[in-house]
């Protein structure tokens, strides 16, 4: 999550973790064969990745110029 | 005379008034075990308990349609929403229902209702976390909108805002929490629908109110010392619009800049500069300046965002043209 979480604890979000719609479509393609624990725990491990680099990316990136402050509100001027 | 922060001014009014009436009641988002995302209900849980200090799903159209439905019963809620931003999900409840009930019953029925919210950008919460949208709300008969930029007038308008029958939002301006100032001692009451000269001058008159006061009374300051007196006329509170103090300042001044955090465009300064015009036209010496937002969505990159935003040096630009004008 985008914060601490100091208002729920451990076992809480472990919980929900398993009963929301991700925890769910996990459990329903293993019943199904369709892919295995190791599988998804590829996909996992390959999004994390994309994230890092997504973080290094900005993190590296020059200060945006002033004037694209007034950039993309919309299609036409 | 205490000096204390914003938050302790608004947490003690709402502690004092849940003393003095056991109709009063909280609800909304983390408002009770948690104790509040700004840390102002922190301790009520324990000491009101559960049935005074309520924690909500995470449904603003529930937290504010609960509080309407009770506010009609006879007791009298103080919901909390997280943002203002987050108000857009019970705009219905808030312009349609608490708004206008009163009203369409030909007043059989008062609306003791509440809303606490967070308004205000700065702290690089991005576009949908950071507006200043008060105007919005200001457009509607029916609701009243206060809006403090003082811990003295946080306390005590948030105590009349309880002890008032009618439907109020109260915003509350997110980087204000931390600062500091005196308050009365013991209880009192700051009247709802009353602007108030925060500083007195003679040369220019500002019309602001919440952050945008702090930031013009630093301008006054810098502006002092080059000998403009600047007189600023605090809103306080949107709706019912007190104009006397600004009239009477603006009679005396004959020019005024209007500074608000939210955008230009069919906004506070607006409403306002029309005003003066239409009540103190012969009075007018220099076109009356308005100080607001850059219309964008509010940028999360640090030095976007604070370019967007009104900043002190603005303000002092402003004054001097209109002064030169």
């Amino acid at each position: 999550m985008g914060d601490p979480e100091r208002y729920r604890n451990k076992e809480e979000i472990q919980q929900w973790q398993e009963t929301d719609p991700i925890g769910i479509y996990n459990k329903f393609l293993m019943e199904k064969n369709i892919a295995t624990d190791a599988e998804l725990s590829d996909v996992h491990t390959q999004v994390e990745a994309e994230i890092e680099d997504a973080v290094e990316f900005a993190e590296s990136s020059p200060e945006p110029k002033p004037e694209e402050l007034f950039e993309h509100i919309y299609v036409e001027d | 005379m205490p000096r204390i922060t914003m938050r302790e001014a608004v947490s003690q009014a709402l502690w004092e008034e849940m003393e003095r009436d056991e109709r009063v009641f909280i609800l909304g988002e983390e408002v009770g075990v948690w104790g509040g995302t700004y840390a102002v209900t922190k301790g009520f849980y324990d000491h009101f308990g559960e049935k005074r200090v309520r924690d909500t799903p995470i449904s603003e159209a529930a937290i504010v349609g609960a509080a309407i439905g009770a506010s009609l019963t006879g007791v009298r809620p103080v919901a909390e929403l997280m943002t203002i931003n987050f108000a857009f999900s019970a705009m219905d409840h808030i312009v349609n229902q608490a708004a206008k009930l009163h009203s369409m019953f030909g007043g059989q029925f008062v609306l003791p209702l509440v809303i606490r919210t967070v308004g205000g950008g700065g702290r690089q919460l991005g576009a949908t976390h950071s507006q200043t949208p008060d105007a919005i709300f200001a457009h509607f008969p029916g609701l009243k909108v206060v809006a403090p930029g003082t811990p003295e007038d946080a306390k005590g308008l948030l105590k009349a805002a309880i002890r008032s029958d009618d439907p109020i939002l109260f915003i509350e301006h997110a980087t204000l929490y931390q600062t500091r100032g005196e308050v009365p001692d013991g209880d009192y009451t700051v009247p709802i629908g009353k602007s108030k000269i925060q500083r007195p001058g003679k040369d220019v008159t500002i019309v602001t109110y919440s952050k945008m006061l702090d930031f013009s009374m630093r301008a006054a300051d810098q502006l002092a010392k080059e000998n403009i007196e600047v007189e600023i006329v605090d809103l306080r509170t949107l709706r019912p619009l007190d104009m006397e103090p600004v009239i009477e300042s603006f009679k005396k001044t004959n020019r005024a800049v209007i500074i608000e955090e939210g955008w230009k465009s069919f906004g506070i300064g607006s409403e306002i500069s029309s005003r003066i015009y239409e009540q103190a036209f012969d009075y007018v010496d220099a076109p009356i300046k308005r100080i607001a937002q850059q219309e964008v969505p509010l940028p999360y990159n640090r030095a976007l965002e604070q370019m967007a935003l009104p900043q002190v040096e603005d303000i002092i630009v402003a004054v001097k043209e209109v002064m030169n004008g």
